[in-house]
Formats: structure tokens, sequence, C-alpha cells
């Protein structure tokens, strides 16, 4: 069962909230005047009693059920509860091969191999969870290093998937790069 | 006060109902001793006063066969010794008594007048007070039919004041009057007294032949309706009580007043007291004609 977390767990605050309203509710109210014809009986009943006390036993009504309700239901409202991805999140790193060889077009489509990695890098970037990060995408291209870790913790899915459809394959492969990029990599 | 200014309790049917009863000594009828209060008189003077009707259980020898040769009715001579029996009719006027639907002294004001009819009917004496912290009025002993509008009018007159003292009223009522054997004393209270009715029962039982209390309550005191919380305040002395009307305290109360009438009946047993407790929801007629009869207040 996936643990629930809060996007904004500041408006729990607004349970402190129900022990006023249960105190409210032991607050004797003001009491209408009745008169009766001796209070004689009610005298001794009292006695035995805590009616002179100035807080009651909450009685369990609906008006006091109702403000509860009212209550946990506008605290959890606002702070958003939201399922969290079974334990620590997960840290995506897309690699590409950037090498000129990715533009052989033999593929069913047609398409050149490095489209094909792209659209399906990009597609799998659209299906993360939103509890997971991904680092920018990179194309293996030993001349252009710079290019290869932009701002690696980068959850936004649609920031990598435009980064990544800007890279085009390069030169011959450089499995060190590769090799670097991922020890760098959280 | 006329005729005109009395107050029309009762129905035409309703007082020819009542004309027929009579006041039953319930201590004789205890004992089974039925009849003894008549033969305990003979010897004494036989003067004779006036007919009435004749009830059942009345002995046949005191029919007037003449009278009923020439009226066809039967009729039973009244003599000064056998019926000089005086009923004591002691209401309670105090403030809580005005509380109740119907208010509970116009109940008690009708039973009484009920009673005194009864017994006026029958040539019995009828005196009658009226009491709250103290004795407040009183109407001196009479009998005879031609008293009942005075005696209507009497009562007619009484009003709520005060709280009630019953021990100190019945104490002042027993030294104003002079008792007599086979008196018959009815209290009708709510009994809702500051200081406790024991003492006052007490003096009264061992002054009278015949006590009955008739202790008148609304329904709602019985059963409350209340709701919520609420302060409910002494009609007699203004004073507060806050309470929260829960299931629990409604039992509570309903306990607490058991203990309490359980309390008066027990006394009232001990003390040879007739004790009944009315719901004013019960109409008079009931009350007079079928209640107090089976119970042998009337017959």
């Amino acid at each position: 069962m996936l643990p629930i977390g809060f996007a904004n767990a500041l408006a729990l605050g607004f349970l402190a909230l129900i022990p006023v309203v249960i105190a409210l509710h032991m607050l004797r109210s003001r009491r209408p005047p009745q008169i009766i014809s001796s209070t004689m009986l009610w005298r001794q009943v009292n006695q035995e009693r805590v009616g002179q006390l100035a807080l009651k036993p909450p009685v369990v009504s609906l008006p006091l059920i109702l403000q509860l309700l009212a209550i946990l239901l506008l605290a959890a409202a606002l702070a958003a509860p939201g399922l969290l991805a079974q334990g620590k999140a997960r840290h995506v790193l897309i690699l590409l091969d950037g090498t000129t060889s990715m533009l052989a077009t033999d593929t069913l489509s047609g398409a050149t191999r490095f489209d094909v990695a792209r659209s399906q890098a990009i597609q799998y970037l659209r299906e993360l969870p939103g509890a997971d990060t991904a680092s920018n995408p990179a194309a293996v291209d030993s001349s252009l290093p710079e290019n290869t870790m932009v701002d690696p913790m980068s959850a936004e899915a649609d920031a990598c998937t435009s980064v990544q459809a800007s890279l085009c394959p390069n030169e011959a492969t450089d499995r060190g790069t590769a090799a670097r990029i991922k020890s760098t990599s959280p | 006060m006329d005729r005109t200014t009395a107050p029309t309790w009762f129905d035409k049917d309703f007082a020819r109902r009542l004309q027929r009863l009579a006041l039953q000594s319930p201590r004789v009828l205890r004992s089974s001793k039925i009849g003894e209060h008549q033969s305990r008189q003979k010897g004494n003077s036989l003067e004779f006063v006036d007919y009435r009707n004749y009830v059942s259980g009345d002995d046949f020898r005191r029919i007037d066969w003449n009278a009923y040769a020439r009226l066809e009715r039967l009729l039973v001579k009244l003599t000064e010794a056998q019926e000089s029996v005086t009923l004591h009719l002691i209401v309670d006027v105090s403030q809580s008594m005005a509380w109740g639907e119907p208010p509970k002294i116009e109940y008690a004001k009708r039973t009484a007048a009920a009673l005194g009819y009864v017994a006026l009917s029958h040539f019995d004496w009828v005196t009658a007070s009226a009491f709250s912290g103290e004795l407040t009025n009183l109407f001196p002993p009479t009998r005879g039919r031609g008293q009942m509008v005075r005696l209507l009018s009497f009562l007619a007159g009484l009003e709520t004041t005060g709280e009630t003292h019953l021990d100190d009223s019945l104490r002042s009522y027993l030294s104003r009057l002079r008792r007599g054997k086979g008196d018959v004393a009815v209290i009708i209270s709510d009994l809702f007294s500051q200081d406790g009715q024991d003492g006052g029962l007490r003096y009264l039982a061992s002054a009278a032949d015949n006590v009955i209390l008739l202790h008148v309550l609304d329904p709602t005191e019985i059963t409350p309706e209340l709701n919520g919380d609420v302060r409910l305040i002494d009609s007699e002395t203004g004073e507060p009580v806050e309470v929260s009307i829960t299931p629990d305290l409604l039992a509570a109360y309903g306990r607490e007043f058991d203990r309490w009438t359980g309390g008066i009946r027990d006394h009232c047993l001990r003390r040879g007291i007739e004790y009944f407790q009315i719901d004013t929801a019960l109409p008079i007629e009931s009350l007079i004609l079928s209640y107090l009869r089976r119970r042998k207040v009337v017959r």
C-alpha cells in the first residue's frame, strides 16, 4: 500500500480547531428560564450530579459531528494529499548514443535510429510518475561534453524532453564519456 | 354572594349523580366495621333533621316507608346524632398550585366543591379552609344543600399566593376548630412544601377520625417535558436550578419522584391516612364517580 503524502502539510494545522469545537460544545450555553411549580425535586437530583459545573461532558449531537467533519474535510482538502511512490523516488538517467551510426535509417518507419531512440526516450519520460526525477537527457558525444549534463536533478519531464529534442548525433561512440556521465549522476 | 355569581362547575347531570353519593368512612371500611358509626350513636338524641335520598349501603331500617308510599321515592331519615359528621376541606393555595394545565388550583377547587356538594346533600357539616404559608381563608362549618352556593363562592374566590408551609398551616387550623368524632378531613395539595409535611399530617391524623390526602399533580410533574439546557425557576421561591436535560437526568428525576411520593405514602400508611395521588389529566367526574368511589372515599 502506498503511503500518503501532503503537498501542503501546514494546512493540517486546521485540525487544531477540533478541540476548540469540542470545548465550545462542553461549555454550558445560556439557558432559557422556565418557570415550574417547584424545583424541590430537581434540586435533589442536581445534588447528585454535576449540574452546576461550568463544563459538562460533550453530548454527541448532530451539530457537533457535522462541525468536526467539516474541519476534517477542510484540512484534508487544503493539505492536498497524494500517494507517494514506494520507498525512495527513482532517479532516471537517459543516455542516447550520439554517434553518426545512429543516423542510419534501417528502422521500420524509415526514421533514423537516433530519432526512434529519442522518441522512445521522450515517451518514457512522459510516463514517469510525478515523484520520480530525471536528469536532462544527454547525447553521448565526446566533442560536446558540455551538453551532456544539464541540470542533472530536474524533475520536469517536459524540460527534459525539450532538451532532448535538440540533441542530435555527432561523432563516434565514446564509451568513456558515457561512463563519466554515469558516474556524475546522483 | 347570590346564586347568579356562583361558578357553574357542574352540569345538572353531574350534580344529580353527586347527590346519589355519600361520604364513606375509609377507616371503618378498612376495619370491616361497616355500620359501626350508626350503631355507636344509638341511644343518643334521635331528633329528626331532614330526609335524603337512599343510597346503596344505607340501613333499610332508616328508610321512611310512609314517605315512599306518598312519593314513591326511597328516603332516609336523618337525625342529629346519627349524621353529625363534619367534612373538613383543606385546600392548598400556594403559588405552585397555579401551575399546570389545567391549573392545579382549579382542579383542587372543583374537587373540593364536588366533595362538599356530596356532604351538603346528605346534611353533613362542611367547613373549608385554604392555606399556603399560613391559614389564609376559612369557611365556617355549615350544612344543608342550601349552603352550596356559599361554598362554591368561597372556593371560587380562593387565589394562589406564597409558599407552602403545610406543618404550620395544619397546626394553626387544628387550633382554631372544634373537632368531633367521625370528622373527615380532606387535604388537597401538591405537597411541594418547603419544610415537609410529616408533622402537619401527624397532627391532623391525631385530630380527625378519617384523613384523606389528595396529592394533586400535573402530568408534567410526574413525567417532565423538558429539553436541552434550561434554567428552572421555582414558582414559589424564585430559586433557580440549572439543568441539562438528558435521558439519564430524566430517569434520575423519576427515581427521586418515586422516592418522594413513596415516602409520603409510607408516612400516611403509618398514620392511617388515606393517600391518593391524583393526576390532573383525570376528569373531575371520573375522579369522584369512579376513582374515589372505587377507593371507598364516597359510596
